[in-house]
Order: structure tokens, then sequence, then C-alpha cells
């Protein structure tokens, strides 16, 4: 008979409310099952009351990790259901936001992920060397977190010519300490014991399961919307898609510190080569239309589906944030593996359940009839 | 790995803030609470509808008030930019904690016009008065009429008045 | 003269819970960055526990989703008295920019008693340790 251990919704290790039960055979995990609409508000029922700009602020606070990349996401499909062109600069400090948001996203994805390991003094020393990139955040948009920096056809602040050589020495200085990270987190004989060989979800389980991002990448599925579909300034700045084959924890760890140089390296071509001129598009009237955004977050693919009706309010609005995807696959991660594992596996797709839990109720059985539905979208505008 | 970085960090200046022992500074640009500005407000209410939180509400009784409710704002400064007489802006102070939540309110009140007709509002003073402005270009294409009912009346009486001059019209 | 004393080490060393009640993790991460070198707030004596029977004041962020709230309150009963809750952000004061969703309580203050409010969207971490001190000094005495 096996054993059936409940985990949260409210639970230690857990930030955020989800719920998991495993079932044990001695200390082994044999099935697992994840319930994660504890965070489920209903935004996208409330979106359609909103106009455009206020659907912005809202969106924004889909998730606060990622509150440039849901706000441009949903501006992009805007943009593509009312047909406006964005100004290059816009584009630019875009980009520049992005990146930004995945240094400190994935800063703070170490550190959560070094304190599940117990690794106390790991999450002190990352989340100090993230305070940095806060700052910046702080400076360019006048606040921590929810930047508030997009709007429909283009931006809302501009990044100021003179403060771009500081921003720059402030980047130059981030590369020795992603190295202690990087080092810490490759050569540690007890981190390395810890992350090697556990969680594993295989290229085939990925394939099947369509995870996104980094956790794809880890498992040797190379997809990458920054440069597959290139999207605000991507199209003119070079960067390389780390990707590994081995897809244990590891190589998700290994994965998120190489996107750290790539975001480094994005940030300061982008910077140098930021060009003049307006940050906002001109909005003459709204056409009836469709439209849709896809972005690379730092945990992967988000799309955003927008349908105008030629008002100020949008008809239907949908979004699928890359958690969606990745969280039915911590299953195959968590069968075999141990108890002590689970928090680690968990915290190393970096899951968002505020994100997700916004789309309707998951229903494990279901799953994987939802994320064909999301294929058709994806085939059909990608 | 981190012990030769702890020994760097010994040797510097410790990392941790003094706040709140000492003050910090924010940033230019930075978004705190919302204050009104006495002299610029007209009391239009173009903030309260562009906001996507619903934080501020416009009264009617006695003068136009606007109570901006901090409690629910969203720090996005939309109010601040939709406003075209810079009268609210989003201040530098971000040390907002209540007991009640009630108390967490900024006000602004204007004195009002009163409709002849009913009693009711037309709008705020200061607006009228930028109305009056506005339409002094074509205050020649607009009947004498009219332009004194814009200032007297407000859009009900006026939709009624209307609605009286047609139908003595076409009956007489 | 006791009780004063045990007011006092609960002023001095309050600890904390952090409840997640469908927020945007906005208000969580500042929660947690108070905790850390910068801001500190260990200082105080603050420390963070993962129980609520170790608590003495618990933060709670988000608007209180309908599906949280049963176990909101029973995490709230768990606490030992005396307690105080502490909502960090404006939609755990009032549902701020999720006000009219279907799916939430609008604000904590609906489902369990609320000390303090702590406004922003999401607060600084300063702002997050001047509210708790805030709360501390009326809850507690000065
Ligand atoms: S603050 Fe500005 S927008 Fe708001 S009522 Fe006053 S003048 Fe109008
Ligand atoms: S800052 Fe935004 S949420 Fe706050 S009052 Fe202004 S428009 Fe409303
Ligand atoms: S108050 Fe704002 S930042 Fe904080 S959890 Fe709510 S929506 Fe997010």
């Amino acid at each position: 008979m096996a054993l059936k251990i409940p985990i949260g919704p409210q639970h230690p290790a857990l930030k955020e409310p989800t719920n998991f039960s495993v079932e044990l055979d001695g200390e082994e995990i044999v099935d697992a099952y994840v319930k994660p609409n504890y965070n489920h508000r209903g935004m996208e029922r409330l979106a359609e009351e909103k106009t455009y700009p206020q659907v912005l602020v809202l969106y924004e606070r889909i998730c606060g990790i990622c509150s440039q990349i849901h706000p441009q996401c949903f501006a992009q499909a805007t943009e593509d259901a009312l047909g406006i062109e964005v100004p290059e600069r816009a584009n630019y400090i875009r980009t520049i936001m992005c990146e930004l948001e995945r240094v400190h996203s994935h800063l703070l994805w170490a550190g959560v992920g070094a304190h599940e390991l117990g690794f106390d003094t790991g999450l002190m020393y990352l989340w100090r060397d993230r305070e940095a990139v806060m700052d910046i955040l702080e400076m360019i948009s006048g606040n921590r977190v929810n930047y508030k920096m997009n709007t429909i056809g283009g931006v809302r602040r501009d990044i100021d010519e003179r403060k771009i050589p500081m921003l720059l020495e402030a980047l130059d200085a981030y590369v020795p300490q992603v190295d202690l990270y990087a080092n810490a987190f490759t050569k540690d004989p007890t981190l390395r014991a810890r992350l090697e060989g556990s969680g594993i979800l295989t290229r085939k389980e990925a394939d099947e399961l369509c995870v996104a991002g980094p956790t794809a990448r880890a498992s040797g599925r190379d997809v990458e919307v920054r440069r597959d579909d290139p999207y605000a300034a991507y199209e003119e700045v070079d960067f390389e898609v780390p990707v590994v084959d081995d897809g244990d924890i590891m190589a998700r760890a290994v994965v998120r510190l190489l996107e750290l140089y790539q975001s480094i390296n994005i940030l300061k071509q982008a910077l140098k080569n930021i060009p003049e001129g307006p940050i906002q598009a001109d909005i003459d009237e709204i056409p009836e239309g469709e439209g849709v955004g896809r972005i690379e977050a730092p945990r992967g693919e988000v799309i955003h589906y927008v349908r105008s009706d030629g008002s100020w309010y949008p008809e239907r609005t949908k979004v699928r944030a890359p958690s969606y995807v990745n969280i039915p696959a911590l299953i195959p991660m968590l069968i075999g593996d141990t108890v002590a594992e689970i928090p680690i596996t968990v915290a190393s797709i970096d899951p968002c359940w505020s994100c997700t839990a916004r789309v309707a109720i998951v229903d494990t059985n279901k799953k994987t009839e939802k994320i064909m539905t999301f294929e058709e979208i994806r085939s059909h505008y990608g | 790995m981190f012990a030769l970085e702890a020994l760097k960090m010994l040797l510097k200046k410790p990392f941790t803030w003094k706040y709140p022992f000492e003050p910090i500074e924010v940033p230019e640009g930075f978004r705190g609470k919302p204050e009104y500005d006495e002299e610029n407000c007209i009391g239009c209410g173009a903030c309260a509808a562009v906001c996507p939180a619903e934080a501020i509400t416009v009264t009617e009784d006695a003068k136009v008030v606007l109570t901006l409710s901090y409690a629910d704002c969203t720090f996005c400064a939309d109010c601040e930019k939709a406003c075209q007489w810079d009268a609210i802006t989003l201040s530098k102070e971000f040390e907002l904690a209540t007991l009640d939540k009630s108390q967490a309110i900024v006000q602004i009140e204007r004195e009002k016009n009163v409709c002849e007709g009913c009693g009711g509002t037309i709008s705020a003073v200061e607006q009228m008065d930028w109305i009056k402005e506005e339409i002094s270009e074509i205050k020649d294409n607009i009947p004498a009429d009219d332009l004194e009912a814009i200032t007297k009346l407000c859009p009900e009486c006026r939709r009624d008045k209307a609605a009286e001059n047609i139908i003595s019209e076409v009956y007489s | 003269m006791l009780e004063g004393l045990k007011n006092l080490c609960r002023k001095k060393s309050p600890w904390l819970m952090h409840f997640n009640t469908g927020s945007c993790n906005g208000c969580d991460i500042e929660i947690i960055d108070a905790l850390t070198p910068r801001y500190d707030a260990e200082r105080f004596g603050a420390v963070l526990k993962g129980s609520p029977r170790h608590a003495d004041v618990m933060l709670v962020t988000g608007p209180v989703t309908k599906q949280v709230k049963p176990r909101l309150k029973r995490v709230h009963a768990q606490m030992p008295e005396p307690k105080a809750v502490i909502a960090v952000g404006n939609c755990a004061a009032t549902g701020g920019v999720f006000k009219g969703c279907y799916s939430i309580e609008n604000g904590v203050d609906n489902v369990i008693p609320v000390a303090a409010y702590v406004h922003g969207c999401p607060p600084k971490p300063e702002a997050i340790l001047f509210g708790a001190v805030t709360a501390l000094n009326a809850l507690f005495g000065d």
C-alpha cells in the first residue's frame, strides 16, 4: 500500500499556495499530483471590462516577477490587432527592460534554489547582488516591481542618455559575480551531489509535454522565441542560446547561469546601439481585428491573444504563461526521486503559480488536450 | 566557494542600509503617494476616469470632491499622465502604512456650479471657466441661448429644455 | 509587569509568517527582500517562520481568492494568541487592481481581522519595515 502525502497549499517549502500530493513506496515517489489553482483570480474576465491602457496595468500584475513581460506581450498582441508600428527606440527600451528582468529573475531563481537546498549563504549573496539590478530597474521605471513601462504603441518612459555609461559600468561589475555563482553551482561537490542526476526530464518527455524556456533547453529541446520569432529589437542584437542535453536539475541551473551572461551581453549591445527617436506611436483609430504576441519570458514562452471589436475595450484576451506547460513536467521529474528532492525539483522549473492559476483550473487528466489547443494557436500564428 | 567572498566582505563597509535610522534616497521619477495640486486642479475628473484600480471617486454634494484612496491605488501614474493641468503627481513618499485603511486618502474639493433648473451639478467652477475659454473662439457660431444654457443648466436640464423648444416650435 | 515584559519581547523579536493568498508575487518578493542583506530585517529580531504555530505576526499578501479563503482562516486559527495580521500591499488591503474579479474576496479584512495595512503596489522593502514597526508599536505599546 503506497503512502500518500499531501503537501500544501500552505507549506514552508512553498512560496505560493499550491497543492501537491505524492504517492510513496518507501522513500521513493511513485506518483505525483499537482493542483495549482489556488491563485485563480479571474483576470481575463475582468480585462473585458477595462480599457486597453487599464488592462496593461492589470496584466502587469499577473506576475510580479515578469512584470515587464506580460504587459509587453499584451501590448504586442494589441499592436498586432490594431496594426500599430512601434518606434525603433521603444523597441530597444523594451529589449533592455526584458533583459534586465531576466537577470533579476534568474538571480532570484538561483537564490530560491539555493535556499531550497539549505544553502542560505548562497541565497543571501545572490539576493545581495540582485539589488543592483533592482536599483537599475527602479531608476529607469520608478518602481522596483511593476514597472509600468509599456503602453500600447511604445513605452512610457525614456532612458536618459546620461545614465547609459553608468548602466554599462554596473553591468560590467556583474560578470565576476556571475562567475562566482557559476563556479559555486558547477564545482562545489555538495551542490553537485544534490543537483546532478535528480529531477530528470528526458528529451522525449519534454517534447511530449511541450515544455518551454530553460526547462526545455536543459532537456535538449532547442526552443527560444527571441531567436525563432524575434520581437522588439532582438533581430539587431547577437546572442547565443545555451542548450544542455542532460535534463537534470544541474542542467537547468547551468542553462540559467549561461543565460545570465547572454543577457548581460544583449544589454550592453542594446545600450550602446540604442537609436534616437520617438518612444510612442500615435494611435488614430481602433480597427477590428485579432492579434497574438509571443515573448520569451525568463521561464519560457508567453503568449497573449487579443480580439478587438473596434471599441476601447478588448473583446477577449487570452494569456498563456510558461509555467502552465512546465508544471505538468513536474510529474515525470518527481517520479523515481525521494521526498527530500521535492522542494528543489519544484523550484528547478521556476514555477510561477500566480501566472498559471490565472488560467482556468488545470485538470491534470485533460492537460494534453489543452496543450494541443495552444499548439494549434502557435502553428497558426507562429 | 563563498569563503573568499566572505573574507572580502569582511574588509568592506556593511552592505546593509541603516534605514530606518537614516533616511534613504529614492531615485528621480519614483512613483510614490499621489498628491493633488490645490492651485491647478480644475475638478474635471479625467484622473478618475482613467484609473485602472478605481481608486479615485468623484462626489458632487455641496462641492465637487475628488477622493483618492491610496489603499486602492496601483501607483501606475496613469492619472498623472491623463491630467492636462499637472494637478496630480506621484510624490516620493513611500512610507505608507496605516492602521485603518479608510484613513489612506488624499482629497481635493472644488466649488461647483449649481444648475438653475434642478439644483444639481453642472461642473466645477474652474472647469466651467476653462470651457468658456475654450469656446470663446467659436462663440459667434453658437446661438446666444445655448451659450447661456451651457453655463446655467446641467446636461439633463439642457436636454429637457431643447426638447421643450422643439415641441413648442412644432405645435405652435 | 509580566505582561509588559512579554509585550516588550514580542516587539523586540516578532516572528513572522508569510501567507500568499493569490498575490502577484510582487509583494512576496519584497517581503523576502526585506530579510536579505540590504534591508536585513533580522536586525530587529524578525525571523520568517514556516509554521503558523510559531508565529506572532502574519504577513498576508494578495486579494484572497475563493480557493484560499478557508485555508487562510484555518492558518489564522492555528496561530497562538496574541496574534496580529499585517496586510502587505494594496490588493491585500482592498483588492487593489483586482477589485471586481469574480473569484476574490476584495481584501484580507473581509476574512480575518487585520491590524495594519502597508500600502504600495508593491511597497518598497523599507516601507514594509516601516509598516511592521508601525503595527508593532500600535499593538504592543510604544
Ligand atoms: S487632477 Fe487633473 S485630471 Fe484630476 S480632476 Fe484635477 S485637473 Fe482633472
Ligand atoms: S496612480 Fe494609477 S491607480 Fe493610482 S490613482 Fe493614479 S491612475 Fe489610479
Ligand atoms: S499589492 Fe500589487 S504588487 Fe503586491 S501582490 Fe498585490 S498586485 Fe502584486
